[in-house]
């Protein structure tokens, strides 16, 4: 049986039916954001716990899990080798770190307390545009929020931003926004850098200042390693200050390994 | 009748697989142009409000960093509900 409906009824019945999407939409806006407020960390552990074995997989992949026995063995050798140059030249960096805790005895200066652990990265820039590191590890191995995090080679690229489970988010020192207070070239020239992203900073100095392309940039309150090395410096004749480009020493881009520096919490 | 809906429903879940990996990697200029065709070709396609709200709870979401950490969240919601009154306008100059 066929029902004619006219044109009003069909119009209300519209009307209601997106008042019910309407009223649906508003409540589902109202919901996250209260499920953000009462809990902020109950939708990213959720996610990630989701997410989180289709990285490690990822992961595995990359690190070699499908290479054949034969590549496996040549790589194994070539690592060898490597090692034993490396064992040669920490021979050398042995004897100076002894003259160095000897100093440090001497000069009644406490060594490190806090400790070291490993951990891969899962996911990097550029393709996120939070500019962050997601690292497999987190409350289940004492990571927390403030955790300084380190590049192989000692060298500081960001802290913890945010600890889950089993996962932590890394902030780069170069993120976008961030600033930090450091010394640029042999002259220690005082500056302001200013993240852009990737491991890349900018900073503007004084024309007067003699910067050229290599010189170290150190960030004394961070620590006493490189903080980044110069890329380009940029000169407009009308302008009083000159742009001093400069970048991470390492690669953020190609990192697969970090450390994590726990600080000890007595 | 039947096979076409039975078409429509495997592009979109085809296309939900897709968008489910782009989010995944971080691939936000995959996932985005890909939720913005399912918004356009489906009716309510919620994936695309829902693939926004995982982008942010992956990446960004840290608590005390502003609004910016939910840019997946809002760019999601925005183009779902754009797209609504679009499509209508659009469809009806067509006819």
């Amino acid at each position: 049986m066929t029902f004619l409906i006219n044109s009003r009824e069909l119009a209300s019945r519209r009307n209601g039916r997106q008042k019910v999407a309407a009223f649906i939409f508003i409540g589902s806006v109202l919901a996250f954001a209260v499920i953000q407020w009462l809990a902020p960390h109950f939708l990213p552990a959720l996610f990630t716990s989701i997410a989180r074995p289709f990285w490690r997989a990822e992961f595995s992949i990359e690190s070699g899990s499908l290479k054949s026995p034969q590549e496996l063995l040549a790589e194994n050798e070539a690592l060898r080798l490597r090692l034993v140059e490396a064992e040669i030249k920490l021979m050398t960096v042995g004897a100076v770190e002894l003259e160095n805790s000897e100093l440090r005895t001497m000069l009644a200066v406490s060594s490190s307390s806090s400790q070291f652990m490993l951990a891969p990265v899962l996911t990097r820039p550029p393709f996120a545009p939070y500019d962050e590191f997601i690292i497999d590890g987190g409350i289940d191995r004492g990571f927390s929020v403030g955790d300084k995090v380190y590049a192989p080679g000692n060298i500081l690229i960001g802290s913890i931003a945010d600890a889950l489970d089993r996962t932590s988010k890394v902030i780069l020192f170069s993120s976008p926004d961030q600033t930090h207070q450091v010394l640029i070239g042999e002259s220690n020239t005082p500056a302001t850098a200013v993240g852009r992203g990737g491991g890349q900073y900018s900073a503007q100095v004084s024309r007067e200042v003699k910067v050229i392309e290599g010189d170290f940039v150190t960030n004394p309150s961070l620590n006493d390693r490189p903080f980044g090395i110069v890329n380009s410096v940029l000169n407009e004749p009308a302008e009083p200050f000159q742009t001093v480009l400069f970048a991470s020493p390492v690669n953020l881009y190609q990192l697969r390994w970090v450390l994590v520096e726990k600080a000890r919490r007595d | 009748m039947k096979s076409l809906a039975k078409g429509k429903v495997t592009i979109r879940i085809i296309l939900d697989v897709i968008l489910f990996f782009a989010v995944l990697k971080g691939w936000w200029f995959v996932a985005l142009p890909f939720g913005i065709i399912g918004a356009w070709f489906f009716p309510y396609y919620l994936e695309l409000i829902v693939a926004g709200i995982i982008y942010d709870s992956l990446f960004g979401m840290i608590p005390e960093t502003g609004l910016w950490r939910y840019a997946g969240t809002i760019i999601s919601t925005s183009a779902f509900v754009i797209m609504i009154p679009l499509r209508r306008i659009i469809r009806r100059h067509k006819k």
